[in-house]
């Protein structure tokens, strides 16, 4: 899909030039994206917004869509200027650097925003389904931070089945090969399989290798819940 | 209840674990990238033996920080929590902790031989050790650990 292509080109583009800093978050510190996109120019290239498709941004608000066409149309109006062989001339990093910033900071609000819906339907899913199996449930919020899209709070899911307690933990919205990654785990031991988001979709990690991946439903929650409740 | 202090640490170890898994598949990656182009370690001035040293010492890295996570939070709650000696080894941490929790007693000759397996790694102490993988030590200590209250 053209809209993850460009997502992916402009993280991309900023992660060349930040440090992998997991405290302080840096991509989503506006001073410091300005600092680091005025010390090298990597980022300077049309192939960053090449993906770029209006039409996938339909159910984006009027004004937003908007204003992520413009940003990538004046900075394509630069990086077209920029030549192949040459570094870019500070006038036309100046001229780069406010579209490419307002690129950034909607790229990172509709990531984040993409995550939580995404991330709370699944949360939303599996308590329904520990319900219906007469499993205690309880939420509890979990502070994450990530590079690209910074800080936010996502819940945890705990339950019990069997006598074991059990968690659905929010990993992150980037982890490798992925859109998004939950643990299902059972505490305290945290064995654990993964719950992965791919092409939108959700899948369960199998428990063994024996086991085949599958689509995140109602069986595959509660028999890979069960497994793990059971592990020795 | 709430999770706490204790979540956060157990939570804290299993991140270890996943850092090594992603670790291991870099690994297997970068041979297999090596066996397409050769080139890649002399660019970097490394050897063979680089790779060889990286491959052999990376259970060992990521089993030292998963044993220092667990050991930073022990002394935490034995510090913080009962109000003990900071200096006090790790050892006797463990066994104390062990008994004032009623922590089964597998469980806590588990934590021990993941601690020798530790102290075997960083001071060449307890050479007799058995081996003990990240996976087998993050169950056994997020297990200790999951005994003691969530909040101290």
């Amino acid at each position: 899909m053209a809209r993850d292509e460009f997502f992916r080109d402009v993280r991309r583009a900023v992660s060349f030039m930040a440090p992998r800093v997991e405290a302080d978050s840096p991509f989503t510190d506006a001073s410091y994206i300005e600092k680091m996109l005025r010390g090298a120019d990597l980022w300077l290239t049309p192939k960053v917004v090449e993906a770029f498709r209006p039409e996938d941004y339909a159910d984006v608000g009027e004004r937003n869509r908007e204003d992520l066409s413009r940003a990538v149309s004046d900075f394509m109006a630069v990086a077209r200027t920029v030549l192949r062989e040459t570094p870019a001339k500070p006038e036309q990093r100046d001229a780069a650097l406010e579209p490419f910033k307002r690129i950034i900071q909607t790229v990172q609000s509709l990531v984040h925003e993409d995550w939580i819906r995404a991330s709370t339907a699944l949360l939303a899913d599996a308590e329904v389904w520990a319900k219906e199996e007469g499993w205690p449930t309880k939420r509890f919020s979990k502070d994450i931070t990530e590079d690209f899209i910074g800080k936010y709070r996502q819940d945890r899911l705990i339950f019990a089945a069997e006598g074991a307690q059990l968690a659905l933990v929010p990993v992150g919205r980037y982890a490798p090969g992925t859109e998004g990654m939950f643990d299902l785990a059972v505490l305290p031991a945290y064995d654990s399989v993964m719950v992965i988001r791919q092409a939108g979709r959700w899948f369960v990690h199998p428990l063994s290798s024996e086991d085949r991946q599958q689509d995140w439903s109602k069986d595959a929650f509660v028999t890979t819940s069960l497994k793990l409740a059971r592990l020795p | 209840m709430r999770p706490g202090k204790k979540t956060d640490r157990c939570e804290r170890i299993k991140a270890v674990e996943r850092e090594y898994q992603v670790a291991e598949l870099a690994r297997i990656a970068l041979e297999d990238a090596l066996t397409q182009h050769s080139g890649l370690l002399s660019a970097g001035n490394l050897t063979v033996v680089d790779l060889r040293n990286y491959r052999s010492k990376l259970h060992d890295t990521y089993f030292i920080r998963l044993f220092a996570e667990f050991e930073t939070g022990m002394k935490d709650y034995w510090t913080n929590g009962l109000g003990q000696d900071p200096r006090t080894r790790i050892m006797d941490v463990i066994s104390s902790v062990g008994a004032r929790c009623n922590i089964i007693a597998a469980w806590r000759i588990n934590v021990h031989s993941a601690r020798k397996y530790r102290n075997r790694l960083i001071h060449e102490e307890d050479a007799v050790a058995e081996s003990v993988t990240v996976t087998q030590a993050r169950r056994d200590l997020g297990r200790f650990f999951g005994s003691l209250p969530e909040n101290w």
